[in-house]
């Protein structure tokens, strides 16, 4: 075939044929920039829910926990959300390369750009309360989440190593009711070597609680916390939440 | 339109006007048919009816997707870019892996390789051209091609960034790269440096 033949033979082809609308590539163009968006959204509040999950880590009381700093790190590090952080960053970077300047930059600047937009929605987000609303919503919604990716959950649920959380059922001058992670009732005792300053505590409260196991039903405290996150262990709604009168452990 | 007029247009202004009449996309095919044919041929072993399948395919593609072009690229990189993918997808599709290709190497070309890599000058030109194409031929086919767009095509940095569509730091890596295949292949000949 002769190269002027090439030409005609492929007008011949398009003859009477139209090429594709402009807004058939602006679509494309703005779902692509769409789908990034969401990654990079996603992305910010996998974030947030991983600064909510550090900010409320027990870094107060590591020992109790662990014998090294640094086991204690490595334990309790919220891998499952670092996860699905890479996961979306990964995602708005394929994105933005397939827009149409997106391949006119390297690979370390979008992702650095990534994270640092992803910083920046991810504190608007874990300032709005997004985080903990995420973290709550996923333990109580994907029971797979909680018992395989919860590790609070499972460090507050070793009852025989002495660490249990828990939230207060009942409260009165004698004795504290509780219901630990795993939906058990246990009678909190005061042991006698009591060591954490005093802590007072009403129906609802979620705690954390060290101390040892009598039996099945009773646990003695020898310091009682405020639990920090975990939001999801507590009745769900405030307003169920009955105040009953006061009581102070010393 | 006067034939002469319209060959004085920018490719810019040829698509411009093909989107409102097509018959100047005719004038656009006419302008790159024989240098995308060139390009296909340096860089495949398509036979003749191969690479103008390739071309063919690469000339109703920018013509189907003529809105999509992006006018702050040049139109020959956006045209070399379809042609590009057209190729990729064409060895995908016949599985075959490029040996002896096409070499019509003018007296520039060698020049300007002769140049690059400090070539005695005193050696025989068309001796060159056999090494130079026996040494294209065994390259990696990503080196081969930025090579062929430095040397061949003469395209610039952000020329070869827009159609391969990677970034210009990319592209410098993959030239300095193929340079350094190209002369291990030519230390391992008998040309003198």
């Amino acid at each position: 075939m002769s190269e002027q033949n090439i030409s005609e033979k492929v007008f011949e082809q398009i003859k009477e044929k139209k090429p594709k609308p402009r807004w058939h590539f602006l679509i494309k163009d703005y779902v692509i920039w769409f789908l990034g968006l969401i990654s990079l959204l996603l992305g910010s509040l996998a974030l947030a829910v991983v600064f909510y999950t550090l900010i409320n880590n027990d870094w107060d009381i590591y020992r109790e926990i662990s014998n090294s700093f640094l086991k204690f790190i490595i334990i309790t590090l919220p891998y499952f959300w670092f996860t699905f952080l890479a996961l979306f960053i990964l995602a708005a970077y394929y994105n933005f390369k397939n827009t149409k300047k997106g391949y006119k930059f390297p690979f370390y600047k979008v992702i650095l750009l990534n994270i640092f937009f992803s910083l920046i929605f991810g504190f608007l987000f874990y300032s709005l309360g997004l985080a903990h609303k995420v973290e709550d919503s996923f333990n109580r919604d994907f029971p797979l989440y909680n018992e395989m990716f919860n590790q609070r959950k499972r460090i507050w649920g070793q009852v025989d190593r002495g660490l249990m959380a828990a939230f207060v059922v009942a409260v009165d001058d004698k004795q504290i009711v509780v219901e630990d992670v795993d939906g058990h009732n246990w009678q909190i005792l005061k042991a006698d070597n009591f060591r954490c300053p005093p802590l007072p505590i009403v129906e609802g409260d979620a705690l954390r609680i060290l101390g040892k196991k009598i039996d099945s039903q009773s646990f003695e405290a020898d310091c009682i916390l405020p639990l920090r996150g975990m939001r999801w262990m507590r009745p769900p709604l405030p307003d169920e939440r009955k105040i009953m009168p006061m009581r102070i452990i010393r | 339109m006067p034939e002469l007029k319209v060959e004085n247009l920018s490719d810019q202004e040829l698509v411009d006007l093909t989107l409102k009449s097509q018959e100047n996309f005719l004038y656009l095919m006419k302008r790159y048919q024989q240098p995308l044919l060139f390009y296909i041929k340096r860089l495949s072993n398509f036979d003749p009816d191969q690479a103008e399948d390739v071309l063919q395919e690469t000339f109703i593609k920018t013509y189907y997707n003529l809105n999509d072009f992006d006018k702050s690229l040049k139109f020959s990189s956006w045209i070399y870019r379809i042609c590009h993918n057209q190729l990729i997808d064409s060895y995908r599709k016949t599985k075959t892996r490029p040996q002896n290709i096409y070499s019509n190497y003018n007296d520039k070309v060698i020049e300007g390789i002769m140049v690059d890599f400090n070539i005695d000058r005193e050696i025989d030109k068309e001796y060159l051209k056999e090494k130079i194409t026996r040494i294209m031929n065994i390259l990696d086919f990503k080196y081969r091609e930025v090579l062929i767009f430095k040397f061949f095509e003469g395209k610039d940095y952000k020329e070869m960034s827009d159609i391969l569509k990677k970034p210009m730091g990319t592209v410098a890596t993959l030239i300095s790269r193929a340079k350094k295949q190209f002369r291990e292949k030519l230390k391992d000949s008998d040309i003198k440096f």
